[in-house]
C-alpha cells in the first residue's frame, strides 16, 4: 500500500512540475504577446506621424516654391519689364545709342524669360498638370546651355503614365535635387537619366561621372533628406552606388 | 511498457528528418536532430542489440547522456545572444562534465548512472532556460514566427523539470527497497517528460508551417 503511494505521489509531483513548467512557458507566451501588441501599437503610430510629418514638410516646400514662384513671375519678372522698358526710353533718348544698348535689352529679355521659366517651375498649380518626361527634358535643356555639362534623358515619353501627377511632380522635384547635387557637388561633366518601366515598378538611374561622395557622411544633408523624404512619400528605395568615377543613384517607385 | 518511449521518439526522428530544412537555424536544428537521431538509434537498435551482452545497459546510457550534456549545452550556446552567458554557459559545461568523470570514475563506476552530476547537468538548463526567457522579456519585440529559440527553451524546460524531479527520487529511492514500487511513477514521468519534449522540439521544426498562427501571437 505504502508502496504504491510513492508511485503514486513522484507521478503527481511529476505531473504538478510539467503544469508549472507550462504556467511559465504560457506566463511568457502571454506578455510576450501584450509586449509585442504594444510595441507594434508604438510603431505604427510612429510610422504614422513620420508619414505626416513627412507630408507636412513637401506641403511646406511647394507652398515655399509656389510663393517663390509667385514672387518672382509678379515681382522680380516686373521689375525687369519695367527696366526694359526704361531702357526702351533711354535708347529713343539718346540720338545715337551705343550698340551695348541693344546687348543690355537683349540679355534683360534673356533674363526675364528665365525668371517666368524658373516661377513656372516653382508654381505648383502649374506642376499639378504637367507631365515629368517634357518637363525634366526642358529642364536638362536649360542645363544643358553651360557647355561644361552634358545631361542625357532616356526615357520613354509613355513611362510614367502609370504614376498620377502628384507622384511625377514628386519624381520630378527628386531628379532636380539630385541633379543639382552632381552640379553643385560632382565637378562632373555628364549626367545620365535612365527611366524604366520594370516589374509593376517604375527605376530610375542617375549616373554622373564626378568626384564621387562619401554618402555616409552627407546622409545628413538637405538635399539627401529631401530625397530620401519624397522617395518615403513615394514607397519606394534609393541607394547611393559609386560608379567609379562619380556616383550612380539608383530609385525604385512602385507603380 | 517502453513501446510507447521507443514509437514516440522514433516517430519525432522522422517528423524532424522530413521537416528539416538548412535554414538560418540549421545550427540549432541540426544538433537536436543528431541527439533525437542518436536517442532513437540507442533505444531501437543499440539496447536491443546488446541484450543478452555483457555489455551493460548503463554504460551506453552514460556515453549517451555525456554527449547529450554537450549538445544541449551547445545548442543554449547558440541560442544565448550575450557574450557573457555564453561565458557562464561554458564555465558550466565544463564543472557538469568535471563532475559527471568523478562521479563516473572514483564516486561510482561506469556501470552505474551519474544521476548526481545529471541533476546538476539538468539544474543548470533549466535555470539557462529561465534566463533565456527573462531576458526575452525585457527586449521590444519578440517574433514567435521568425525564431524557433522559444520552443527549443519551452522542450528544454519542460523535458528537464520533470526529468529532475524523476532523477532526484531515482537518486532517494536507488538503495531502497522502494525502488521497484515507484518504477511505474518513474515511467510515467519519463513519458510524460519525453512526449512534451518530442511536441515541442515537431513545434520548432515545423515552425515554418505554422508561420500565419506565430503571427497573430
Amino acid at each position: 500500500m505504502e508502496n504504491n503511494l510513492i508511485g503514486e505521489f513522484i507521478a503527481i509531483g511529476g505531473v504538478v512540475l510539467a503544469v508549472l513548467a507550462l504556467g511559465l512557458l504560457a506566463i511568457f507566451v502571454v506578455s510576450r504577446r501584450r509586449q509585442n501588441m504594444l510595441y507594434l501599437k508604438n510603431q505604427e503610430q510612429l510610422v504614422l506621424f513620420e508619414k505626416t510629418l513627412m507630408q507636412s514638410r513637401i506641403e511646406i516646400q511647394e507652398a515655399t516654391y509656389t510663393t517663390l514662384g509667385n514672387e518672382l513671375h509678379d515681382n522680380v519678372g516686373q521689375l525687369i519689364s519695367s527696366a526694359k522698358l526704361l531702357l526702351v526710353h533711354a535708347e529713343r533718348a539718346i540720338p545715337d545709342p551705343p550698340p551695348v544698348l541693344k546687348k543690355v535689352q537683349d540679355t534683360l529679355s534673356q533674363t526675364l524669360q528665365e525668371v517666368r521659366s524658373i516661377s513656372k517651375v516653382l508654381s505648383k498649380e502649374w506642376l499639378e498638370v504637367f507631365q515629368a518626361i517634357p518637363q525634366l527634358q526642358i529642364e536638362i535643356d536649360r542645363v544643358n546651355q553651360n557647355d561644361e555639362l552634358q545631361v542625357t534623358l532616356t526615357a520613354e515619353d509613355n513611362v510614367l503614365q502609370p504614376i498620377k501627377n502628384e507622384s511625377q511632380l514628386l519624381l520630378y522635384r527628386i531628379l532636380q535635387e539630385a541633379m543639382q547635387n552632381a552640379i553643385k557637388h560632382a565637378n562632373c561633366t555628364s549626367i545620365n537619366i535612365n527611366i524604366i518601366a520594370k516589374e509593376s515598378t517604375i527605376q530610375v538611374t542617375i549616373k554622373d561621372d564626378g568626384n564621387g561622395f562619401d554618402h555616409a557622411a552627407a546622409s545628413n544633408g538637405i538635399g539627401l533628406q529631401n530625397i530620401r523624404n519624397r522617395v518615403k512619400a513615394l514607397k519606394g528605395t534609393v541607394e547611393w552606388l559609386p560608379n567609379n568615377p562619380g556616383t550612380n543613384v539608383f530609385l525604385t517607385i512602385p507603380i | 511498457m517502453l513501446l510507447f518511449y521507443k514509437i514516440i521518439i522514433a516517430i519525432t526522428f522522422i517528423i524532424l528528418i522530413i521537416t528539416y530544412r538548412k535554414d538560418k537555424n540549421y545550427k540549432i536544428k541540426m544538433p537536436i536532430l543528431f541527439i533525437v537521431g542518436l536517442a532513437f538509434c540507442v533505444d531501437d537498435i543499440i539496447i536491443p542489440l546488446t541484450k543478452g551482452t555483457q555489455i551493460p545497459k548503463n554504460l551506453i546510457y552514460n556515453l549517451y547522456s555525456l554527449i547529450d550534456i554537450g549538445v544541449w549545452f551547445y545548442v543554449v550556446f547558440t541560442i544565448l545572444k550575450n557574450q557573457i552567458p555564453r561565458y557562464i554557459a561554458v564555465f558550466l559545461t565544463l564543472i557538469v562534465y568535471t563532475s559527471s568523470f568523478i562521479e563516473l570514475f572514483f564516486y561510482d563506476n561506469i556501470n552505474q548512472f551519474h544521476t548526481t552530476s545529471f541533476c546538476l547537468y539538468e539544474l543548470i538548463l533549466i535555470l539557462i532556460s529561465i534566463y533565456y526567457l527573462y531576458f526575452n522579456l525585457k527586449i521590444d519585440y519578440y517574433s514567435f514566427s521568425d525564431n524557433i529559440h522559444f520552443w527549443i527553451i519551452a522542450a528544454c524546460i519542460i523535458y528537464h523539470s520533470i526529468s529532475f524531479l524523476k532523477f532526484t527520487f531515482m537518486g532517494l529511492y536507488s538503495s531502497s527497497k522502494n525502488i521497484q514500487s515507484a518504477a511505474f511513477g518513474f515511467y510515467l514521468l519519463g513519458l510524460l517528460s519525453n512526449l512534451l519534449f518530442c511536441i515541442f522540439i515537431c513545434i520548432a521544426f515545423m515552425n515554418d508551417y505554422f508561420n500565419k498562427l506565430w503571427k497573430t501571437i
